[in-house]
C-alpha cells in the first residue's frame, strides 16, 4: 500500500475533526482505490456526520474515477492532448501559487 | 476495486472482508449490487456480516428510491455536471503524480508543448486580425479626414 495512505490512515483516528476531514480530502485527491476500505469505514462509523458525509464523497469519487480509468482507450485524442496540457498549465500554476 | 471485484468479494471466505465490500457498496451507493446484497443478507452464515447486509441494503435502498442509479451518477459526473471539481481534483493528482512518475511527467510534458505551439499560431493570427482591424480603423479615419479636408477646399 502507498506509504502516504498509511500516514493518512492514521490521522482518521485523531480526535480533531478537522484533521479526520484533511485527511479524507487528501485520500481522495491520491486517488488510490486502497483507500476504499478506509474511507468506508469512515462512512459506517464515525460519530460526526459532516465527517461521515465527506468520507462518502471522498468514496465516491475514487470509485467514480477508478471506473472511468478501466474504461479509458489507449492513447488519446487532440482534444485529450489539448485538456491535459490546460490541465498541466493550471498544476504549475497552482504549484507556484503555493510555494 | 471495481464493482466485480467487490462482489465477488461478498463471497470471500474472511467475514471481515464480506464486511469491508459491503460497506464500500454502501458507501457508494452501488445500486447494481442490491440483488447482491440482499442474497448475503439471506444467506451469509455469519450473523455480524448479515447485519451490515441489512444495514447496506436498506442505504442503496432509499438511494435508489430518491432516484438515483449509478449508472446515471457516472454518466453524470463525467459530462460536466462537476467538471470544474473534476479539473481541480486532476490537478492535486497530477501535483501529486507527475512528481514521482518520470513516464507522466513526460507525457504531460509533451502535451503542453504541443498546446503551446496551437496557442502561439492562434495568438499570431489573431494579432495579424488585430492588426488588420486597426489598418481599417484608420483607413476609415484617414478617409473621414479627407472628406473633412476637401469640404474645406
Amino acid at each position: 500500500m502507498d506509504s502516504r495512505i498509511v500516514v493518512w490512515a492514521r490521522r482518521l483516528q485523531e480526535s480533531d475533526a478537522n484533521v479526520r476531514a484533511e485527511a479524507i480530502r487528501s485520500l481522495e485527491a491520491l486517488g488510490d482505490g486502497a483507500a476504499l476500505p478506509i474511507l468506508a469505514e469512515v462512512f459506517a462509523r464515525d460519530e460526526n456526520p459532516v465527517i461521515r458525509e465527506l468520507a462518502q464523497w471522498a468514496g465516491k469519487s475514487i470509485y467514480y474515477n477508478l471506473h472511468r480509468r478501466a474504461q479509458v482507450v489507449q492513447g488519446s485524442s487532440e482534444e485529450e492532448r489539448r485538456r491535459a496540457a490546460e490541465i498541466l498549465e493550471k498544476a504549475r500554476a497552482k504549484k507556484l501559487g503555493r510555494r | 476495486m471495481d464493482f466485480q471485484q467487490l462482489t465477488n468479494q461478498l463471497y470471500d471466505p474472511d467475514p471481515r472482508k464480506r464486511i469491508e465490500a459491503l460497506r464500500i457498496l454502501a458507501m457508494v451507493e452501488e445500486t447494481r449490487a442490491i440483488n447482491a446484497i440482499l442474497l448475503v443478507y439471506k444467506n451469509d452464515p455469519d450473523e455480524g456480516v448479515r447485519a451490515v447486509a441489512k444495514w447496506a441494503g436498506s442505504l442503496i435502498w432509499q438511494a435508489k428510491e430518491r432516484g438515483h442509479t449509478t449508472e446515471a451518477a457516472l454518466e453524470a459526473y463525467f459530462k460536466g455536471a462537476r467538471v470544474a471539481e473534476l479539473e481541480e481534483i486532476m490537478v492535486d493528482r497530477l501535483i501529486l503524480s507527475a512528481e514521482e512518475n518520470p513516464e507522466l511527467k513526460n507525457k504531460l510534458e509533451i502535451a503542453r508543448t504541443q498546446w503551446e505551439q496551437v496557442e502561439s499560431i492562434k495568438a499570431a493570427k489573431s494579432q495579424t486580425q488585430a492588426m488588420q482591424e486597426i489598418e481599417k480603423s484608420l483607413a476609415d479615419d484617414l478617409d473621414l479626414l479627407d472628406a473633412g479636408l476637401s469640404d474645406l477646399k
